[in-house]
């Protein structure tokens, strides 16, 4: 399994320095960064973590960022760091951005790991799971992995339906909700049918089977499966 | 309507948080004690709990190790309120279970702000 992935946003100066040593005491592997936009890419990349954020690192468009970084990783935790002299209202409104917490740039070590902990008693059942489920950008199909189960709420949050599909379509629908939006390879999906069939012989023919069928039992609803040409096919919402 | 339950043996503390919470839109259940609070628990239940630490009988430290141990209550997100602002005592409300702490005294609005941030955190809201 991955490690849980830890960023620490900041300037290579003191605490920060300490708090490294200290989380990588605790077998932690700590990933430091000194720019916000390196941050917020490699987190668009996972699905779940915890970043120390330094806060003049956001910049002065830092609750427009914030937000926007946490629409794409909710399960991100951001916690804030900066000086105590912060004004509360000002520390309110970037919880209010998406910001998970704020730490004193005074907080010693062992109190940093002690609320990092509580953090993670919460967040670490999510990142177990959170490899398990997976939505489309509007949120209109959920999938889950461990329950092999899809979920489609056709209008505005009130009808849910509950497709049954068969193990290679529903391998399919996975394979094109890790990449919402965008064109996913035939070949990939190809590829994807191998692994559900545990058959090396699926043609390529058999990819365009099996999205039709999909596209069937995912009704005329909000969610489209489109093809791509020269490409292969995109699930939009 | 989410249920907070809140512990503290200041009654006029308790109250006045009552009515802040309450204006928030919280339902609120308070309790003078710690034992107290743990009867409510195990009878009416509570999607969040604020705890005092330094109550008589039950401290709130001893409150949460007792809620982290309960198969029934074991994920109750706890916030700590207490004027025990020294490093180890903080260390000691995390390591009993809390998700977070909050110092006395505390402006009205950084405790709505991280309650709110508490059910965001944990009950996804």
């Amino acid at each position: 399994m991955q490690p849980f992935p830890f960023w620490l946003v900041s300037p290579p100066t003191q605490p920060f320095r300490s708090w490294e040593t200290a989380l990588s005491r605790e077998g932690w592997t700590v990933t430091s960064l000194a720019a916000y936009e390196t941050f917020a890419a490699q987190a668009g990349q996972v699905r779940a973590g915890l970043a120390l954020l330094n806060w003049p690192l956001l910049g002065p468009a830092g609750q427009p960022a914030l937000s926007r970084l946490k629409s794409k990783a909710p399960l991100v935790s951001v916690l804030l760091t900066g000086p105590r002299t912060i004004p509360q209202d000002r520390i309110v409104r970037y919880f209010d951005a998406g910001a998970d917490d704020f730490i004193p740039l005074a907080t010693p070590a062992a109190l940093l790991v002690a609320k990092l902990k509580a953090h993670l008693r919460r967040l670490l059942p999510e990142f177990a799971s959170a490899k398990d489920r997976v939505q489309s950008p509007g949120g209109i199909i959920r999938l889950d992995r461990s329950k092999h189960l899809v979920e489609i709420r056709e209008t505005a949050g009130h009808k849910l339906l509950k497709p049954h599909l068969t193990p290679t379509e529903f391998r399919l629908l996975a394979t094109l909700l890790e990449r919402p939006g965008a064109a996913v390879e035939r070949s990939v999906l190809l590829q994807s049918l191998k692994s559900a069939t545990q058959d090396l012989l699926v043609r390529p023919g058999t990819v365009d089977k099996h999205i039709e069928s999909l596209r069937r039992k995912l009704g005329e609803g909000r969610v489209k499966i489109e093809a791509v040409y020269g490409v292969g096919y995109a699930l939009r919402d | 309507m989410t249920k907070v339950l809140l512990a503290d043996d200041d009654a006029g503390l308790r109250a006045l948080l009552s009515h802040v919470l309450e204006g928030e839109g919280y339902q609120v259940v308070a309790a003078p004690d710690g034992r107290e609070a743990w009867r409510t628990l195990k009878d009416e239940g509570a999607d969040l709990a604020v705890l005092d630490v330094n109550m008589p009988g039950l401290s709130g430290f001893d409150l949460a190790k007792k809620i982290r141990k309960d198969p029934d209550l074991k994920n109750l997100p706890i916030l700590m309120l207490t004027v025990r602002t020294k490093t180890r005592d903080q260390i000691t409300g995390y390591e009993r279970g809390a998700d977070d702490y909050l110092p006395k005294p505390f402006e009205r609005k950084m405790l709505i702000a991280r309650l709110r941030l508490l059910e965001r955190r944990i009950l996804r809201k």
